[in-house]
């Protein structure tokens, strides 16, 4: 009955319901966008600076991360990395050596960071195949290296050039070589593709002299937003279990923000610059409905009046208010997702492709000029509580008007009564 | 008398017009902070790489730019240093010798670019020598000091005293190497900086790399940052540059101002306003509605009376001229009411700054400082005012066609 009537009540003042539905409408549609377009590059960066540097979890020496010196290595054997494996989340482990040198070539020389990696399981991860430009790509065995296409360009070399490589080994040793280049890739990001050397890793273990050991254990886990977890339980098995084989205290277990904190701090100023302006919009909107909401109760008090003078209960009275609005908001909802899913689809299907100087601008920046969007049940259930919420909020005084109502002067047609 | 009577009108219901000024208020405060603070990020981004990073002017060999080889010197470099002592709007200049290298400690290595510089012009083009975090610059005396920033300090675990083996290749195409003791450290406000870049004196580096000569000369103005009123203009930088290409005989260097070095910040600069724009739309589109709706109600709740003045004798357009103005008033009152409110707060914050101390790595790694002061312009608070006034005479538009739609005999029926 209730519903009916405030179904009914509803369609009286149709202008007035739709622009209000439209107004929350187009707020749920430009916080929906913006928030998973937000969400979908920082999931495509993560993803990106996992898979092409740091990985999402990295077992490292406990004083690697201050020196990143080839003097602090891990085992690379069974036994140590067995402990890893066996949690479930655990998808993947590579080992990798990661070390800096001089890399000279005719009359130029630069540092560069060097990559020893085992080639196949490197690129069943990242499908790093994929980008390279010319060359072809490693095998385990093999006596050559790639380089990013920024280094290639800045010493002006081809594939089938040589380049020099001459720095620090293990402890102390002198780390010199020669190789050829077999393949020239290009990273989104910048940084790396300035300055990488990618080799396999047996070559780098001998360029090093370190033997069996690497600098890394790079791990992928199954679910990103698990990673926490993941990571506590990989200090603790290593803790308790490395305890026979020596591990213990020797193994730093690290995730990707800590791995990169600029970019995990990026992102965290980012989002509270969305999250910011979301909640501004929802506030403009909030402060239009609470009007639109206020007025609907004062204008109606003669309509209240004759309802409770009839006998209807104020509780009764504060359910159909409420329902009313709750009616409201709930056309807002649907014609907001109605209009905001397809394009989410769409562009989650086929991210933006940026082009020209923002492109350029985000390269710099090591971002992937791209805008994807993200597709998740949270951020859609997220805004509709929002939503949800900030009628609830403008209902308050409304409602307590209504409660609050004086029976005679409602009758005469209110307080503003001309 | 339309205006008094439009102004009479609004605060027949008090209520709802203060919601609708405390919505505007709300969100003009909002919209210029957060613009605000865009703009300070972005212009305090700019200031420092012009000041740590590019100056305001460079010169190189031409083939330097695109292949930065060791061979590559500027030609006859006191012709440049010549005009630049001539110019009055000169501030200093330093010449540097450049060289892509190693820096290792006993424990660990990093590739970097070794930056040989003559102590007294350095000191007066960056301000590096002014923000060393512990040590001294680069002294006149003593053997091979080096300047490393704290970034590489901390991965090389280095102190003041310590010793670094800096490794190039030389003129003849040999790895060459020197060690070097840490006379002080450094820290700019970009981390990607001080991760690729430490300072030694020119003649060390130019002994160990088997040639004399200059690869860069960066040029500081008196006007400083190149910014002209409130904007990024490299107007100066480049009346400056067209003076140089008089010396620059045969075109043999390049001369390039800031933006041409670094073509991200002109790309920074013109992408400010437009993602100003587009938060100033969104926003503006939200209010709107809020307008629209508000004086949809209250024209519905007097059509009545609009009927009652139709049949007297007002004429249409005055009614619907009435209808703007009531419209157009909320508008100018919370616009100035909201602007102001926005100055206070912009003002407030430009004295206490806005920490950013936690997040000290992702903004250094933009180049910002962690303290941040927004910066809003006179125009872009007056352009704000005028966009709040142009959407509310627009939103008028639609309540307003509605009451012309009846006519009086309509209108004077109508209730509600």
């Amino acid at each position: 009955m209730l519903l009916k009537l405030a179904w009914r009540n509803l369609w009286r003042q149709k202008r007035r319901t739709i622009l209000t539905a439209c107004a929350l409408a187009l707020a749920l549609i430009l916080s929906l966008v913006m928030r998973s377009t937000q969400e979908g590059s920082y999931a495509n960066n993560i993803e990106n600076s996992a898979r092409f540097s740091t990985g999402l979890i990295q077992l490292q020496d406990p004083n690697f991360a201050e020196t990143q010196s080839i003097d602090d290595l891990l085992p690379q054997s069974d036994a140590f990395i067995d402990i890893a494996k066996q949690l479930p989340d655990v998808e993947r482990v590579l080992p990798r050596i990661e070390s800096f040198s001089l890399a000279a070539a005719a009359d130029k020389s630069k540092g560069v960071m060097v990559l020893g990696v085992m080639p196949e399981l490197e690129d069943d991860y990242s499908g790093i195949t994929s980008k390279l430009v010319a060359g072809r790509f490693l095998k385990q065995d093999d006596k050559q290296v790639l380089i990013g296409q920024g280094l290639a360009e800045y010493f002006e070399l081809t594939v089938g050039d040589e380049i020099v490589l001459y720095g620090q080994g293990y402890r102390g040793q002198t780390a010199a070589g020669l190789y050829t280049i077999k393949g020239i890739l290009h990273f989104p990001v910048s940084g790396l593709d300035n300055q990488l050397v990618y080799m396999p890793l047996p070559l780098a273990q001998t360029l090093f002299s370190t033997n069996k050991q690497v600098t890394a254990w790079v791990l992928h886990t199954k679910n990103l937003s698990q990673i926490e977890q993941t990571v506590n339980r990989l200090k603790q098995v290593y803790s308790e279990q490395g305890k026979a084989a020596g591990f213990t205290d020797k193994v730093n277990v690290r995730d990707w923000k800590a791995l990169s904190p600029e970019m995990a701090q990026q992102i965290a100023m980012d989002k509270a610059g969305g999250i910011f302006m979301m909640y501004l919009l929802y506030g403009v909107v909030g402060f239009g409905l609470f009007a639109t909401i206020l007025m609907m109760t004062l204008e109606r008090q003669r309509e209240f009046g004759v309802m409770l003078a009839t006998g209807l209960l104020r509780p009764k009275l504060l359910a159909l208010v409420m329902l009313e609005s709750g009616f409201i908001s709930l056309l807002g909802i649907v014609f907001g997702l109605l209009v905001a899913t397809p394009i989410l689809v769409w562009f989650n299907l086929h991210p933006i492709q940026l082009t020209g100087e923002t492109a350029q601008l985000m390269l710099d920046m090591g971002w992937e000029p791209i805008i994807p969007m993200m597709l998740a049940p949270w951020l859609f259930i997220d805004q509709i509580l929002i939503v949800l919420v900030l009628m609830l909020l403008c209902l308050i005084y409304p409602l307590w008007r209504v409660y609050h109502l004086d029976l005679v002067t409602a009758l005469k047609g209110g307080d503003h009564a001309h | 008398m339309l205006i008094n009577l439009a102004w009479r009108n609004l605060w027949r219901n008090k209520l709802r017009t203060s919601i609708m000024l405390s919505a505007m208020v709300f969100g003009l405060i909002g919209v210029v902070t957060m613009m605000g603070f865009m703009t300070g990020m972005y212009g305090n981004m700019i200031d420092n790489a012009i000041a740590w990073q590019t100056s305001d002017l460079q010169v190189h060999n031409r083939q330097y730019v695109d292949n930065p080889e060791l061979k590559l010197l500027i030609h006859s470099p006191e012709n440049v240093t010549k005009a630049l002592a001539s110019m009055p709007e000169v501030k200093a200049w330093s010449s540097r010798f450049l060289v892509d290298g190693m820096v290792a400690s006993a424990r660990s290595s990093r590739g970097i670019r070794i930056n040989g510089v003559d102590i007294d012009d350095e000191a007066k083009v960056t301000p590096l020598a002014s923000k060393l975090v512990t040590g001294t610059w680069l002294p006149i005396e003593g053997r091979h000091p080096v300047l490393v920033s704290q970034k590489t300090a901390d991965r090389l675990k280095l102190r003041l005293g310590s010793k670094v083996v800096l490794t190039s290749s030389n003129v003849e195409k040999d790895v060459t190497g020197a060690a070097f003791r840490v006379a002080g450290i450094f820290k700019t406000p970009s981390t990607g900086f001080d991760d690729g870049n430490l300072y030694v004196r020119r003649g060390d580096l130019m002994k160990m790399a088997g040639l004399d000569g200059v690869h860069e000369i960066a040029v500081v103005l008196n006007t400083t940052s190149s910014k002209i009123g409130s904007h990024f203009s490299n107007e100066l930088a480049l009346q400056v540059k067209a003076k140089l290409e008089i010396a620059n005989k045969g075109n043999l260097n390049s001369i390039r101002d800031w933006q041409k070095i670094q073509p991200m910040l002109a790309t920074i600069i013109s992408q400010i306003g437009v993602s100003n724009a587009i938060v100033l739309a969104i926003f503006m589109l939200a209010m709107g509605f809020g307008i629209i709706n508000i004086m949809l109600m209250s024209v519905f709740e007097r059509t009545r009376e609009f009927g009652v003045l139709m049949a007297v004798g007002m004429q249409k357009h005055k009614v619907f001229t009435l209808i703007i103005l009531e419209t157009g008033l909320l508008g100018v009152t919370g616009g100035l009411l909201g602007v102001c409110g926005a100055s206070i707060l912009v003002n407030i914050l430009q004295i206490t700054g806005i920490e950013l101390g936690g997040m000290a790595e992702g903004v250094g790694a933009l180049g910002v400082d962690t303290t941040l002061y927004p910066q809003v312009s006179v125009l872009e608070y007056f352009s704000t005012f005028v966009t709040v006034i142009v959407v509310s005479l627009f939103a008028a538009l639609y309540p307003a066609r509605q009451i012309l739609k009846l006519s009086p005999v309509d209108a004077m029926a109508e209730k509600h």
